[in-house]
């Protein structure tokens, strides 16, 4: 016990990894919230959770996937437990000081993959603002109306797979155009190598990962 | 050959104007269609991509025309490089084999002869040189001994 309490989240997180990305491949959703549970009762914090253990778990299980040591069933089944987790966790992700500020974040046009966009969502909540996410694959048309019936004061753009970067690009102009001064955050797994270089616009912003995502939040306040 | 050396051969590859990116995204449906029937048409096709892999094969094709598409938009070499290992991994864990990709990329260059101007159809030619002439370097970076490793 006195040990337990001793360890630093990440030294939790490392500790608590193995068995967890062990019970996300065999599809074990109750080993994997009692994990979670155990990450929380040792006051990991949240960003700290999604990172170490969801996100790397979740890398994980791609590889495991492209190697075809797992199907394509159990990569969803994974998928699906973590976003369950993501959805355990909302009520604890809210922030009770509301900004009166909102963002509209959406994974492009064609893009299929969604965990990394709610978890951009709740970094948002975090700090209190309104974080509305539009889901998977959504088309650039919707979101632009979207944008436009809601006013929010940014917009969020997820992209996973580089292949969908052409619809990234035609979804910037376009909001670029309908909406000269609004942020448009992007970010995601498809960008890891280009978001820095992707745009000129200073109103686009790339972020890298979570942590770097909670500093340019903290510096819209 | 190592995945350096594979990036810095990569850099080295001459940009493609945004005529011509345009010209393959115009194209990338009827290019699908193209590669998909020329395979299709090999007797020697199951050797190539194992069984019952005809459905993953025109996806992979599809995916490659998605790619290219926005390479030719954003070019970066390391993007490139390592999305060719991920798809020789990928595919060869699947059943590939990897004399179906210098057989694939032939296929598109006679697509792209066919369906672009020869402008566009040159300034393509050495990115599809070099994926054809790195096939070797690909197969023996994701060898399943190198993988392990």
């Amino acid at each position: 016990m006195a040990t337990e309490t001793l360890n630093s989240p990440d030294q939790t997180l490392a500790g608590l990894y193995p068995g967890f990305l062990a019970a996300l491949l065999a599809g074990d959703r109750r080993e994997c919230e009692a994990l979670t549970e155990q990450c929380l009762g040792a006051r990991v914090p949240i960003l700290a959770l999604y990172q170490q253990l969801f996100q790397r778990a979740l890398y994980q299980v791609g590889e495991e996937w492209q190697y075809n040591r797992i199907s394509v069933g159990n990569e969803r089944l994974a998928t699906a437990i973590v976003e369950g987790l993501l959805n355990r966790l909302y009520p604890r992700v809210i922030a009770p000081h509301r900004r009166g500020r909102r963002i509209i974040v959406g994974s492009v046009e064609g893009e299929l993959h969604q965990v990394g966009a709610k978890m951009v969502c709740d970094v948002f909540e975090m700090h209190g603002w309104e974080a509305l996410y539009l889901g998977a694959d959504t088309p650039t048309a919707e979101l632009l109306r979207t944008v436009l019936d809601l006013h929010p004061d940014a917009v969020g753009l997820s992209l996973s797979v580089y292949a969908h970067l052409g619809t990234l690009l035609d979804a910037l102009a376009r909001l670029r155009c309908a909406h000269p001064d609004l942020p448009v955050l992007i970010g995601g797994q498809g960008l890891r190598q280009v978001g820095a270089t992707l745009s000129t616009d200073p109103k686009v912003h790339y972020t890298a990962n979570l942590d770097t995502l909670e500093r340019f939040v903290t510096s819209l306040h | 050959m190592t995945l350096e050396q594979l990036i810095d051969s990569a850099r080295a590859l001459p940009a493609c104007s945004p005529g011509t990116a345009d010209a393959y995204a115009a194209a990338r449906d009827a290019l699908v269609v193209d590669v998909d029937r020329s395979l299709l048409a090999r007797p020697d096709l199951a050797d190539l991509i194992g069984p019952d892999n005809r459905a993953l094969m025109r996806d992979n094709h599809r995916h490659h025309a998605e790619f290219i598409a926005a390479l030719l938009r954003h070019y970066d070499p390391v993007v490139l490089t390592e999305s060719v290992l991920w798809v020789f991994r990928s595919y060869r864990a699947r059943g590939f084999q990897s004399a179906y990709w210098p057989i694939e990329l032939a296929a598109w260059q006679v697509a792209m002869q066919q369906r672009l101007t020869p402008s566009a159809h040159a300034e393509l030619a050495p990115l599809y040189r070099w994926l054809s002439d790195h096939c070797p370097a690909f197969a023996a970076l994701t060898e399943p001994a190198a993988a392990q490793g």
